[in-house]
């Protein structure tokens, strides 16, 4: 409503850039039109779907070709390339100009010497497999693009193009040449570049000049090592490189519309780059030597299980129990690690403190106490000194348990806090205003951040409903009792699993004041849903596309709840939200005890598989969180109001920073 | 769906014994009336229905008569309202928001929320205040007072609210002094009500990219938003027709009808019920909106729902116009999750008393059957309403 916003109104007129009427044509001509040329040398290439990004190709001998690249000679080969043309090419070639100069798209396509260039340098076969290798490229994107595009349906091509033509005469007469006309421009996109090739501007020789060095830096680099495996990379790098100034050719003049940064973004960054932007990789548990690395500089000696599943490997499993007497003998040797801190790892190790609310909590109040008997080293900076601190005491609590999102999220407050702390500030002001930021962090995101949770639930609960929750979550109980005490009418069913039986405290609870429940256990889940009228649900972390990470079993529950049309509310506070997208609990996972799945507390005798675990053919898996699809639930309750799913992104973007500032 | 379970049951022969609370539950009584209606509950009517009907002049002679008597109560009550935040006011006024509101709303192109807006406008003008936070105090109160005239009219509360949020919004207003502050308050609460008045404009605008030549529009319900895009389109020379529902009770489809052909467009009108039938030669479903909620779905005169569900099963895109104003911060998890807006209905029969009516007005449609939103923010897909909200609430 304010003025930034009402300008906005122009925004679908931009987006309609992007409708473009060729669409199903050019999809349609892609498999043919690119196949004569390439068919004698890569019938690969056929097979080449167009979502698929180009593997790279003859990795051996396309390598030892780059190597023997000479650097220049790149204009006087260029006339080969029109004896790849079909005949019918060269009358349309003045509108082709038209058309690039239109589309910014194409014209990457067409004006692209560097390409041509390190083809041409090659025999005609090399060639003709590479520029097929960049229409292929460019044309991914190409389709790639019109999902973007705001098309309600089919028909609303008509009206798009209707108003281009009063924009634009140029495109508007073209289009009226009809589908296969504009199919048959896209087939003799690389011939292009001939016509446009001989006024070359500065800035597509320099790029030429760039390609041209990265070639020879990868001939170096080939040279040097013998081995296929190096020759093929070499070859990626060559790609790499060639693809670089390519990107920098579009930079210029040419408007870019939002297709072509599209693609960009989805391009590969050149290595250098991707080693700088991306964040630190999590530790892999099935690469041997950073596991053996890691063990090295570790404090606590965890010894690994043996026979783990195959799937997730790439997650740490530890006999549970070896360590810990061994540890508490070390209570007092260990001189790095503070008590406070050394306590919760403890206790994180010994599954005293669960929940993911219950751990940030002691951990941040351990690295208060750790903060308040810190004193700045002789000759050191206390921001510098007391990162590296923080960054020991985590990696510390990691080797206990690993952290979970929300432990993650108040790191890097602190670490943000301590970075941003003033020089001026003396020692002690600084410590103080340490903790106290942590107090703050505790109080605003955790403790008010619940009550202000369970303010909106609450309304979500009538007389006369059956309220679903699984496991135990901190927040859904504040609801429940809350609900209970403002005098609500309502049922409770508790689903439960083992081996944990989180359920059963809840349970404890809810039957001491009064509240009428169910207790059952996942497997009559979906005999139970029936009678369900809301499930409530706690989560662990919610990522950015909505994906609820949570104890396993949650996923199931949402799924039967979904299949019954029944709500599901998840309760979670914005300070787990998480900017990365979670797509499968495979990828980032823990894995609890696996004895704990076979065994049944308190009967031995229960124990059949017990002599098995030590066998090949057995693996136990003991997942200890799943995640849950966003299309099962339908809120998500935070401290900023009930939200869809599709929200989380944008809370995470409006309060993210403010996260960190607070 | 739950209560015929068999553990429910099993629950229910314990409850018996002891207390009943829920077996009140179980016989469904008419559900909680709201604020603005008293307790005695024949008339049973909305008030927002009732300014449409008005404005629409469409009214059976049953209908009318509860309708005066409904708005004589109205009358009186907001006479007692006045009377007691008279009583309760630290000065005596002669100014109340609901007169001028009234007053606004008479003007039947006029939308509810901006009568309101421009009679929050008219509070300030009008403010004694001297200072900033007399004068929020004022307003806050005055939107209460309008809020809870009419709590089922979702625009009355959104725009309320997005009001009070646009107009006290910047923390720049504290460092100026009392008379600069309040003016500059003013102008902002006159560029809103502007902005707003043109809402229906913009919209039109927007939307006339996604009108094309022959196609088929099925319209429901009275919506003056949808009714502007479609003059705008017949004035652009679009060639297109129009199946329109017959929107019982009110009728706002005949009425809708009858503006059309004004405008010389092909309108064919359906029965309520016609609407599946008829929806292969439909190219695109346009609907207006009481209500756009946080989940991006909307809540709108009673078969939206059903049309969105047939559109959808049958692949049409689902079109709603709303002016953002009438962006409201519920999240309704299901049809019953809402305040409900109760309507009489005519049957022309006499209905035995034994048999129930369902009498709500409007339902609730999930945002997964809508295609796009057009708005004065833009045209929305229905996941940014959430975010636009956002921005605009916190």
């Amino acid at each position: 409503m304010d003025p930034r916003r009402y300008s906005r109104v122009i925004d679908p007129k931009v987006r309609q850039v992007g409708f473009c009427p060729r669409s199903g044509q050019v999809q349609n001509q892609s498999g043919p039109s690119t196949s004569p040329p390439v068919s004698d040398i890569s019938p690969s290439s056929n097979s080449l779907s167009p979502v698929m990004i180009p593997p790279p190709r003859h990795p051996s001998d396309a390598a030892s070709r780059a190597v023997n690249v000479p650097a220049a000679a790149t204009t006087p080969l260029r006339p080969r390339r029109p004896s790849f043309d079909d005949p019918n090419n060269n009358s349309s070639s003045t509108e082709q100009l038209v058309v690039s100069s239109y589309n910014p798209d194409e014209s990457v396509l067409g004006t692209s010497p560097p390409f041509s260039g390190i083809g041409d340098d090659r025999d005609g076969d090399a060639e003709s497999e590479f520029s097929d290798n960049s229409v292929n490229w460019i044309r991914q994107n190409d389709s790639g693009r019109f999902p973007l595009s705001l098309a309600p349906d089919g028909r609303f091509d008509s009206a798009a193009a209707k108003e281009k033509q009063s924009k634009k005469p140029q495109v508007g007469s073209r289009k009226e040449r009809g589908g296969g006309q504009t199919a048959e421009v896209r087939n003799d996109l690389p011939s292009e570049s001939k016509p446009l090739k001989e006024k070359t501007s500065k800035a597509a020789r320099r790029a030429l000049q760039e390609a041209q060095r990265a070639v020879k830096a990868a001939a170096k680099a080939a040279g040097g090592n013998k081995s296929k495996a190096a020759s093929l990379s070499a070859h990626e790098q060559t790609d790499k490189a060639v693809k670089l100034p390519l990107q920098r050719k579009d930079d210029g003049p040419v408007t870019s519309s939002a297709a072509v940064s599209e693609r960009r973004g989805g391009e590969r960054p050149p290595e250098k780059d991707r080693k700088k932007d991306a964040p630190a990789p999590r530790m892999q548990f099935d690469d041997k030597n950073r596991v053996e690395k890691a063990k090295k500089r570790s404090v606590v000696k965890q010894t690994e299980a043996r026979n783990r599943v195959e799937l997730f490997r790439h997650l740490p499993q530890y006999e549970h129990g070896t360590q810990l007497p061994d540890l508490e003998s070390k209570f007092f040797q260990l001189d790095p690690m503070h008590p406070s801190i050394y306590k919760v790892g403890l206790q994180y190790l010994a599954g005293d403190i669960r929940g993911g609310n219950a751990r940030c909590v002691a951990m941040l109040q351990a690295f208060s106490e750790a903060i308040k008997d810190y004193y700045t080293p002789p000759e050191k900076t206390l921001t510098r000194d007391l990162t590296a601190k923080v960054n020991n005491f985590v990696s510390f609590l990691i080797e206990c348990r690993p952290l979970s999102i929300s432990m993650g999220n108040a790191i890097r407050f602190l670490k943000s806090r301590i970075a941003k702390l003033p020089i001026t500030l003396s020692e002690a002001e600084a410590k103080s205003s340490l903790c106290s930021d942590i107090e703050r962090f505790i109080n605003e995101k955790i403790v008010i951040a619940e009550k202000v949770i369970v303010e909106h639930a609450v309304t979500k609960i009538q007389d006369g409903d059956v309220l679903l929750t699984y496991g135990s979550s901190a927040v859904v109980e504040m609801v429940i009792l809350h609900a209970h005490k403002l005098g609500k009418q309502f049922r409770v069913v508790i689903v439960d699993s083992r081996p944990r039986f989180e359920g059963q405290a809840l349970l404890r609870k809810l039957v001491k004041i009064g509240v009428s429940c169910t207790y059952t256990h996942i497997n009559a889940v979906s005999y139970i849903m029936r009678e369900v009228t809301r499930v409530f649900l706690g989560a662990a972390s919610v990522f950015s596309n909505g994906t609820v990470y949570s104890r396993v079993g949650t996923a199931c529950v949402a799924m039967v709840a979904h299949a019954f049309h029944v709500p599901v509310l998840v309760c979670c506070e914005a300070y787990k939200f998480h900017e990365r997208v979670l797509l499968d609990s495979i990828c980032s996972n823990e894995l609890g005890d696996p004895d704990a799945i076979s065994k049944v507390p308190g009967r031995m005798d229960i124990n059949s598989l017990h002599d098995g675990t030590n066998k090949e053919n057995l693996q136990h898996l003991n997942l200890m969180y799943d995640a849950t699809p966003p299309d099962y639930i339908s809120m998500i309750v935070t401290e900023y109001g009930m939200i869809p799913t599709t929200s989380v992104p944008v809370i995470v973007r409006e309060y993210g920073r403010e996260h960190l500032l607070i | 769906m739950w209560y015929r379970s068999a553990s429910f049951i099993l629950d229910q022969q314990q409850n018996d014994g002891v207390a009943k609370p829920e077996s009140r539950l179980l016989s469904p009584t008419a559900p909680p009336l709201s604020m603005a209606e008293t307790p005695q509950q024949i008339p049973k009517i909305s008030a927002y229905y009732q300014t449409r009907a008005a404005h629409h002049g469409v009214v059976t002679s049953d209908w009318l008569a509860q309708a005066q008597a409904a708005v004589g109560r109205q009358a009186d009550e907001a006479v007692s309202d006045d009377s007691l935040s008279l009583k309760s006011g630290e000065s005596p006024k002669a100014f109340s928001v609901i007169d001028e509101f009234n007053n606004w709303r008479k003007q039947p192109e006029l939308a509810e929320a901006v009568a309101a807006i421009r009679a929050l406008a008219s509070v300030i003008r009008s403010s004694e205040a001297n200072t900033m936070m007399e004068l929020e105090i004022e307003l806050k109160k005055a939107s209460d007072s309008l809020k809870s005239w009419d709590t089922t009219s979702i625009s009355l509360t959104a725009g309320c609210d997005l009001f009070m949020r646009y107009v006290t919004r910047t923390s720049a207003l504290e460092y100026e002094d009392f008379n600069s502050a309040k003016s500059r308050l003013l102008e902002r609460a006159e560029k809103f009500g502007e902005i707003s008045y043109k809402a229906r404009r913009i919209i039109a605008m927007l939307s006339q990219d996604f009108i094309f030549d022959g196609c088929t529009i099925l319209v429901h319900g009275f919506s003056r938003v949808v009714l502007e895009v479609l003059r705008t389109a017949a004035q652009n020379r679009k060639l297109f027709r129009i199946f329109c529902t017959e929107g019982r009770p009110d009728r706002t489809g005949l009425r809708l009808s009858n503006e059309l052909a004004k405008l010389d467009v092909p309108v064919k009108l359906l029965i309520d019920s016609a609407v599946a039938y008829s929806m292969d030669e439909v190219d695109m479903v346009f609907v207006g909106a009481d209500g756009v909620v946080e989940s991006g779905g909307i809540i709108n005169m009673m078969g939206t729902y059903q049309i969105a569900l047939v559109a959808k099963s049958m692949s049409k895109p689902v079109y709603v116009a709303a002016e953002s104003y009438k962006f409201a911060r519920l999240y309704p998890l299901d049809q019953k999750d809402m305040v409900p807006a109760l309507r009489p209905i005519d049957f022309g029969v006499p209905i035995p008393s034994k048999v129930e009516v369902e009498t709500s007005a409007r339902d609730y449609t999930p945002p997964q059957y809508l295609t796009l939103l057009f708005t004065d923010l833009g045209v929305l897909t229905p996941s940014v309403v959430s975010d636009e909200l956002i921005q605009l609430y916190l």
